[in-house]
């Protein structure tokens, strides 16, 4: 911990420089040198923190390495991280602990209110901490920015990650999921995807960060070797066989007409799209001298226009997401409308958007909005469930899991060739179609907590033991098959429907073998609440969980406590277990139990801070208490991939707003993701900097 | 086009056809002393090992080969194992995921230059940068992560670091890793104006940006610089090679032990050709709990990471663990045992080689960074290095001898002579 908080000092101390720089640039009276730190809302709150809070979390104690005293009266912006702690256990109810003085919820709520009035007022640089962008594109990214830009009438490659091989049921602009659903998923496999171009070069997947999504520009990266395989892609893609012939991009122009002028007129249409901005007369002539030189060495237009274009989607304009700075501190319109695409789209924004941009209405929040809305009811939004929801749930994980062939048979496929098909893949659909179904009807967040419905293929229905739910195969000439036919169940049963009680949750966190409560608990931890457990520290023998040589007569759950007591362990450990704990009426691949090993389970647990629940249902109506919380977490999750960069401290009044925005409305995902896109830290540009 | 024909063609003609080594293709003519170049591997264990059936009891030449390190038996000359070689955990952040990208780190525990992770350029990248001129690939970044999925971040999937922040992506299909080392094209003048518009286009927009947005477009930058340089190489060795020796990988080897075999195969052909003098391997990724079939090893598939929770307390976890432990050895022996079958200079390849075999875990139960497995193979002769490492001896180190003592002196075997690198106190004595 001592190592911890020298850290924090020091980049502390870097950021701080920063600011000083930017507040004599720009006059921003936030702090300077002399006035020393601002307490504004500190002030407020000390009588009550001393009250509460300071017996452990003085400079003397620092119970769990938080020093209160220090941000209290000498230095609020000593450690800003801790503000951002302190709001997440005063909300989540968890500080004071349990058997300390409580403070009435009115000093509680007074709490959270000069911290997030401490922090509203004390953004770096004065300005709400916003984009972050400047990387390449990811693998999905150029996916389908080449779909859209070369007009391919589907991705040239079909991602792992996008599970669902059919898109036809999509129909955002319906407004409603249909009842049956048509839709057989792929493969899932980490290398290479599926591509519609036999023998094309692919790109390998991007990891996804420790905590966060596979597009935070700190995360994405380039080296040589990866470079070398965008250029071998589009090279490949161009000049294969199935490349659409008479692409008009490409077609040898009209008897008597100049091949230069038709190559002139088309890079001068084409390239604004690719940089997804406007282009100078110079910038054109540049690319066209490529045509030119090909043409020298003896192509054909084809090839030449071809080559052309391979430069240009060689080029760091596209394959890079760059934006312009500007002293505003309002992004570029054609930036802004890029941020739009590549979060609801995962590509390059449309006509309508471009226009938008052009005429220069994008920046006001009608405008905005109402493009928001229009693009969520595009088919291409299918990408936010692909892209952030699937991620999200960590979906792609469930291609990792092996459950034991012997304990778990029913999860494979009898057909096909061994171990490949297993209903994980369904799983995995499952999940998506919940995510869809969300975003598609707008329904409020909290279906995901508790949903009433699910989507269920033949195969699921008979795995959970729900074939009841699953309706008769209708007679339509024996083409019916119920793998890739999905109904929609009113399930009338909650042990079944929201996210913690998905077959691809439960078989996620399990080891082959036995399920794992921690494992479980760390899950709801991250991805219900947005608060992923830190990571264990070393060197302290880990929480012994198998069951074998001689421990085997205790319960899973007595093991795990009792190596939670260790008190380098608790603290954490009180907080995760109880939530997997909930959840072990289900086996390792989510099947329903009442019995482990033959003894029967205790599934009760307790919120930390909250109440007492047992099973899966108790946990739901625990978590349903007290909406904000997951609210609170979702919103965060999106606002990190909306903005592609990790959060900190004073991403929280904007997180706050955006809840405010969508509460009343009962938080409906579309008017969650209209509300973070009106949000400043959507708008607005990191930092100012040299101006083009 | 026309070159890449015939190129091609000649790849797929070729069996096994022999080519000259190094020291007849290319020292001809060149000065004496000026012999062949030194080649610095990595090889990094994944989740600690089992350290009593690791460590020596003995030290100095009259070592014994405990059950882990028994594949090297035939090789026990060319080798130093060492014991009490520690790095320092940086708290903050995921104990393996540091354990990982922070093994080969330049980068000071103390001091945090990617988020919360003492990441900054890793030793192997430090001898390429100083030695991309020469080979074709400045290095070569082998992964044999098999697993499906995406289940675990960057931080456990990477050892070889550009810089803070920039992994550098490694290979793990074998065919890939083949096309890389033979198969491009050096280019005509039409790919040659591409990269041109392209490096320009880079060059024009770093210089309207800041940081960190101007460092992401240094990494495009660099990329194409690093291509440019590899299909000049490329021109000069087509004039000059005539033959490879082996031809495109099928696809991937059914059992793990040949598919690691294969990259090991890789590895020696692109020593030996001078294709590229740096290149660094993971046995796999850490933690990320999921079955692996060990063929050979045992009959059905196991999951690494959790038995090393269990084997301290369980002895057949333990032995599982260790049986992993030699498995993986028996991998590097082999291609420690084919680099020395390769005559070169006045010796064998392997005479001007330095492998390093380690982990980043000391224990894979306790998590802890010390004492951490470390073996070197070859005696690192090289330009800069004429001196031979004095192999076939346990070598037990002071306790709290940090890894990056090692390190300083591979670089400086490598001609970089530096006061520092990392935590680094002092060089470590190898001659």
């Amino acid at each position: 911990m001592t190592l911890l908080r020298q850290v924090h000092g020091k980049r502390l101390f870097r950021a701080g420089r920063i600011v000083l720089r930017g507040a004599a640039l720009l006059a921003v009276p936030a702090f300077s040198l002399t006035a020393g730190p601002d307490f504004s809302g500190i002030e407020d709150i000390r009588p009550i923190a001393r009250r509460y809070c300071l017996a452990c979390h003085s400079s003397a104690a620092r119970s769990g390495g938080i020093d209160l005293e220090e941000l209290l009266l000498r230095d609020p912006r000593a450690a800003p991280e801790h503000w951002k702690t302190a709001l997440d256990v005063l909300r989540a109810g968890e500080m004071p602990p349990p058997g300390a003085e409580q403070p009435e919820q009115r000093e509680r709520t007074a709490l959270i209110a000069g911290i997030d009035r401490w922090l509203r007022a004390n953004r770096p640089g004065g300005r709400i901490p916003a984009y972050r962008v400047a990387r390449r594109l990811t693998r999905g990214e150029y996916t389908h920015t080449i779909r859209d830009l070369l007009a391919l009438p589907a991705d040239p490659f079909i991602l792992p990650e996008q599970f669902a091989k059919d898109k036809a049921y999509f129909q955002p602009a319906s407004g409603i999921m249909a009842r049956r659903v048509e839709v057989d998923h792929e493969q899932t496999s980490n290398n290479p995807p599926l591509t519609r171009y036999p023998g094309i070069a692919t790109l390998p997947a991007d990891s996804r960060a420790e905590h966060g999504f596979a597009n935070r520009s700190d995360q994405v990266s380039l080296s040589p070797a990866l470079l070398e395989k965008y250029f071998a892609v589009a090279k490949d893609l161009l000049f294969h066989a199935d490349f659409p012939s008479g692409h008009p991009l490409f077609q040898v122009p009209g008897e008597g007409l100049p091949d230069i002028g038709s190559a002139r007129r088309r890079i001068a249409a084409f390239l604004p799209k690719a940089f997804r901005r406007p282009v100078g007369k110079g910038e054109i002539e540049r690319y066209l001298d490529l045509y030119r030189l090909s043409r020298r060495e003896g192509n054909d237009f084809e090839t030449a226009a071809k080559h052309m274009v391979l430069s240009v989607l060689s080029s760091p304009h596209f394959l890079m997401r760059v934006e312009k700075r500007l002293q505003s501190g309002v992004p570029d319109a054609y930036d802004l409308a890029s941020r739009l695409s590549y979060f609801l789209w995962t590509s390059m924004p449309d006509e309508a958007l471009f226009t938008a941009a052009r005429e220069g209405n994008l920046h006001e929040t009608e405008q905005l909005e109402e493009q928001a809305r229009r693009m969520l009811r595009d088919p291409k939004v299918k990408s936010l469930a692909e892209h952030f929801g699937g991620p999200w749930m960590r979906l792609s994980q469930v291609a990792a899991v092996i459950p034991d062939l012997d304990l778990f048979p029913s999860y494979y496929e009898p057909a096909g060739p061994a171990r490949r098909r297993t209903v994980g893949l369904h799983m995995m659909l499952e999940a998506l179609l919940l995510f869809e179904t969300l975003l598609v009807e707008n329904r409020s967040i909290l279906d995901f907590i508790d949903a009433d419905f699910t989507y269920l293929n033949e195969n699921l229905a008979k795995f959970y033991g729900l074939r009841h739910l699953y309706p008769a195969h209708p007679k339509n000439g024996g083409k019916f098959a119920g793998r890739r036919n999905w109904f929609r169940a009113r399930l009338g049963d909650r042990r079944r429907g929201g996210i913690l009680t998905l077959g691809s949750t439960l078989t996620l966190t399990s080891l082959p073998e036995r399920t794992s409560p921690i494992a479980r608990g760390a899950w709801i931890a991250d991805v219900v609440f947005n608060r992923p457990p830190p990571p264990p520290p070393p060197g302290i023998p880990p929480l012994k969980e198998t069951d074998r040589s001689g421990l085997r007569s205790l319960s899973l759950r007595e093991q795990v406590s009792r190596h939670s007591q260790d008190p380098a362990c608790i603290s954490c450990h009180e907080r995760i277990d109880p939530l997997g704990f909930a959840l072990e009426r289900y086996n390792a691949v989510g099947l329903w139990r009442e019995y482990d090993s033959g003894a029967p389970i205790d599934a009760s647990g307790k919120l930390r801070g909250g109440a007492a629940f047992n099973g899966p249902i108790g946990l739901k109506d625990a978590l349903l208490e007290r909406p904000e919380l997951f609210a609170r977490g979702f919103v965060e999750q999106l606002l990190m991939y909306a903005l592609g960069r990790e959060l900190t401290a004073f991403d929280n009044p904007t997180v706050s707003d955006i809840l405010g925005e969508v509460r009343g409305g009962g938080y409906r995902l579309r008017d969650i993701v209209v509300a973070l896109v009106k949000s400043p830290a959507f708008r607005q540009t990191h930092k100012v900097s040299k101006a083009f | 086009m026309s070159k890449r024909l015939s190129r091609r063609a000649v790849l797929r003609g070729i069996g096994g056809g022999m080519m000259l080594p190094w020291l007849e293709a290319m020292a001809a003519g060149k000065p004496p002393g000026d012999g062949p170049p030194l080649r610095t591997g990595f090889f990094y264990l994944q989740n600690g090992i089992v350290p009593e059936f690791w460590f020596p009891q003995k030290t100095g030449a009259d070592f014994e080969l405990p059950p882990s390190l028994e594949p090297l038996a035939p090789v026990r000359g060319e080798l130093i194992v060492f014991s009490g070689l520690d790095r320092v955990f940086g708290g903050g952040t995921d104990v393996h995921a540091q354990c990982a990208s922070c093994w080969m780190t330049s980068a000071p525990p103390t001091e945090k230059p990617d988020g919360m992770f003492p990441i900054d350029t890793t030793v192997d990248q430090c001898i390429a940068a100083a030695q991309r001129k020469q080979s074709v690939l400045p290095s070569l970044e082998i992964t044999c992560n098999t697993f499906k999925g995406n289940k675990e971040s960057k931080y456990l999937r990477t050892i070889s670091w550009f810089g803070p922040g920039s992994s550098v992506k490694a290979e793990n299909d074998p065919l890939v890793v083949y096309r890389r080392l033979f198969g491009m094209d050096s280019g005509g003048p039409v790919e040659r104006s591409i990269l041109d518009i392209v490096r320009d286009d880079a060059q024009a927009l770093r210089r309207q940006l800041s940081e960190p947005d101007r460092r992401k477009v240094d990494e495009y930058f660099e990329s194409v610089r690093s291509i440019e340089r590899r299909m000049t190489q490329l021109e000069r060795r087509a004039r000059e090679q005539k033959e490879i020796p082996m031809g495109e990988p099928a696809g991937m080897p059914a059992e793990r032990s040949e598919y690691i075999c294969m990259m090991g195969d890789l590895i020696a052909l692109a020593f030996r050709l001078d294709l590229t003098r740096v290149v660094s391997m993971m046995f796999g990724p850490e933690r990320w709990n999921a079955p692996q079939f060990y063929d050979g090893v045992f009959d059905k598939p196991e999951v690494h990471h959790t038995l090393t929770h269990a084997m301290d307390k369980d002895d057949d976890a333990r032995r599982k663990v260790a049986l992993i432990d030699r498995f993986r050895v028996a991998q590097y022996a082999y291609l420690v045992q084919k680099l020395r079958k390769i005559p070169e200079g006045e010796g064998t390849l392997l005479d001007h080689c330095v492998l390093t075999l380690g982990a980043g875990l000391g224990n894979g139960n306790l998590h802890n960074y010390d004492r951490l497995a470390t073996v070197t193979a070859g005696r690192g002769i090289g330009p800069h290095a004429p001196d031979p490492i004095r192999t076939g001896r346990h070598v037990r180190c002071a306790q709290g001898t940090p890894l990056a003592n090692l390190w300083l002196s591979l670089l400086a075997r490598n001609g970089l002579n530096r006061d520092r690198f990392a935590d680094s106190t002092a060089l470590l004595d190898l001659s």
